[in-house]
């Protein structure tokens, strides 16, 4: 027999645990799900979504961290003796209508893009988590007040919520970051308070009561690494309606204001020329579908990895 | 629970989310930074017309005295003048409700007529060849930007190929559709690989169940089988997933509206947030969470009445 459960997958815990206490119910979590590296390591080699979205995403970082050494030019310099070029040598993505080279713009815009997608799902994950748990651990009033303002947001459809926060703020990253937050926060409340119910009568928050324990250090400390996974796996699965979601606010003019480049305002300025100059508006969008494909895939890849490690 | 009380406690279920609904749209105007009256009417403001509005919208009385009497309003039907039209907000709203309305439903119509015979035959032969190919063709689809994907479209089929018109919503019903259609097949295939994916799931599990195997098992040919049995229930659900996206739906058609300039709904708040023009901002997102909600509830009440067990849980 195994002494120590370092790297056991959920499963042979609970089975040993119930062999341990016959005719005992055995809590539907034991403790940490994060298990040490090793078997999440093992389990790697037999992702291919994840390294394959892995890698397109890295491979885009890297294209957007050295954008200065792979293209010559200028993303924002204008060159109004050479607007309007079609894709070639010189241009591989052509250039805009002020001469500027779109696939220096497309590289640059990436860091920005993928920076304002990271926070806008990292924010609402934060507020939504810690709000849910608060609500199912001291339930009563604090929780029916904050369910019914996760119902009267989700009344709202997401895009709407966005635009109208970001009317009132008006246009910037600061107002994307609080819209994006403000519309998307609900559903991680939602999952992580269910979770809390059910990790609030469980053993080990008994045990940490009784060591007297304040709430604060048992909701943080004790419950949230418990009940995190649920939530992760819903924020990597959503990260690329996210960045869609971002992409098209800045596309609706609501985002950074030009002349920084960022994909939905290329395509917006490219709105103007589809009679002339496809590649303004193509180009850029396929590096949005390129980001989007790596995202869902490593999405699906990591949310499967920790579905494999939490249920069953 | 029988049926009445599963109706009334969705009713009243509905209480504080409208009340929620009435509150966000109230504080959208309220937390701009300053004095609302001034943001509102810009540079241009005169101080009679300052004080008129913050005479309206009651900004010298208490936060509270404000929410009721923007409730009061709301309840009446009253939601304001707009600033740039000059009439009242509710009038403007109707006017530009139509082409929504329109884009909306043709779109649903579009997507259930790709989608359904698809996914049955995807559900049919799971992991087939047809269903890998689907498989791969809706992962891409849920990576692309649909208004990239609307001005592809328009590039293709309205620039390179001039087939479609560029803009515009049409006077004939004819006229709509052909109008429309761009603008529609793209919110149709924004949609299309979420409804794709869960009504094979369903089918998939219609299939398995004791009465489709029963009636295999009786000799039912397979087409009168589909029909009959596993359809009925397919499309049960295929209502069940167009109430949950409907959100997800109309945020599509306000982008969409855009990219195509259809004069709806959608335009209409993207203008008004150029132009400050708050009240129709307020109305629209109002409208908007009160279509949605009504919308979920027309659903789950219809699903309670097709489906007794949903009102017994």
């Amino acid at each position: 027999m195994r002494r120590s459960t370092r790297g056991w997958h959920m499963s042979e815990v609970r089975a040993a645990a119930a062999a341990a206490l016959p005719g005992q119910r055995v809590p539907e979590m034991l403790g940490p799900r994060f298990l040490p590296g090793g078997a999440f390591v093992r389990r790697l080699g037999r992702r291919g979504t994840l390294i394959a979205g892995g890698g397109m995403l890295a491979a885009i970082l890297l294209a957007s961290v050295f954008a200065a050494q792979i293209t010559p030019y200028d993303p924002i310099a204008q060159n109004l003796r050479n607007t309007l070029q079609p894709p070639g040598l010189a241009h591989p993505f052509g250039t805009d209508n002020f001469g500027r080279d779109v696939f220096s713009r497309v590289l640059h815009a990436a860091r920005t893009d993928i920076q304002i997608g990271f926070f806008c799902v990292l924010f609402p994950w934060l507020l939504g988590s810690l709000l849910g748990a608060v609500a199912g651990y001291l339930g009563g009033l604090v929780d029916t007040v904050v369910m019914r303002t996760v119902d009267t947001f989700m009344a709202f459809p997401f895009l709407i919520m966005a635009i109208g926060v970001i009317a009132v703020l008006g246009p910037g990253v600061t107002s994307m970051y609080v819209a994006l937050t403000l519309s998307g926060w609900s559903m991680y409340a939602r999952i992580v308070r269910a979770e809390v119910l059910v990790a609030r009568r469980s053993d080990y928050v008994l045990a940490a009561r009784a060591m007297g324990y304040s709430d604060a250090r048992i909701v943080l400390r004790h419950i949230l690494p418990n009940v995190v996974t649920p939530t992760i796996i819903f924020a990597v699965t959503s990260m690329v309606l996210v960045i869609l979601a971002t992409v098209t606010l800045s596309f609706l003019g609501l985002g950074l204001p030009p002349p920084t480049p960022t994909w939905g305002t290329m395509i917006a300025e490219g709105r103007n020329f589809i009679f002339t100059a496809w590649w303004m508006v193509t180009l850029p969008g396929l590096a949005i579908v390129v980001t989007g494909l790596a995202l869902s895939l490593l999405g699906d890849g990591v949310a499967d990895l920790l579905r494999g490690e939490s249920s069953r | 629970m029988s049926l009445p009380t599963f109706v009334l406690r969705r009713l009243l279920q509905l209480v504080p989310v409208l009340f929620g609904v009435v509150l966000v749209v109230f504080l959208f105007v309220r937390l701009i930074p300053g004095d609302p009256a001034l943001v509102m009417l810009g540079a241009y403001a005169t101080e009679a017309g300052l004080t008129a509005l913050r005479n309206d919208l009651g900004l010298d009385r208490p936060v509270w005295t404000q929410f009721a009497i923007f409730a009061g309003q709301v309840l009446s039907g009253e939601l304001g003048q707009s600033l740039v039209f000059r009439r009242p907000v509710l009038e403007v709203i109707v006017d530009r409700l139509p082409p929504t309305v329109w884009l909306t439903v043709y779109a649903v119509v579009l997507s259930l007529l790709l989608c359904v015979p698809l996914a049955i035959a995807c559900a049919l032969k799971p992991n087939g060849t047809l269903d890998q190919a689907i498989r791969a063709v809706t992962t891409l689809a849920l990576a692309m930007p649909y208004f990239w994907l609307g001005l592809n479209l328009l590039i293709l089929f309205a620039v390179i190929l001039p087939i479609f018109p560029v803009a515009g919503y049409g006077d004939t019903f004819a006229e709509r559709l052909w109008h429309l259609f761009l603008p529609a097949l793209t919110i149709a295939l924004h949609l299309g690989p979420t409804l794709m994916r869960t009504l094979r799931a369903t089918i998939i599990e219609v299939m398995q169940a004791p009465h489709v195997e029963f009636a295999r098992t009786k000799g039912l040919p397979r087409g009168k089988l589909i029909r009959r049995h596993v359809l009925r229930n397919g499309l049960m659900a295929t209502v069940t997933i167009l109430g949950v996206n409907i959100g997800w739906l109309m945020g599509g058609s306000v982008v969409i509206e855009n990219v195509f300039n259809i004069p709806g709904l959608g335009t209409l708040i993207i203008g008004s947030i150029d132009a400050r023009d708050y009240p129709v901002i307020q109305g629209v997102a109002l409208v908007f969470g009160l279509l949605v909600i009504s919308i979920n509830l027309v659903t789950d009440l219809a699903y309670a009445a097709l489906d007794p067990r949903v009102a017994y849980e």
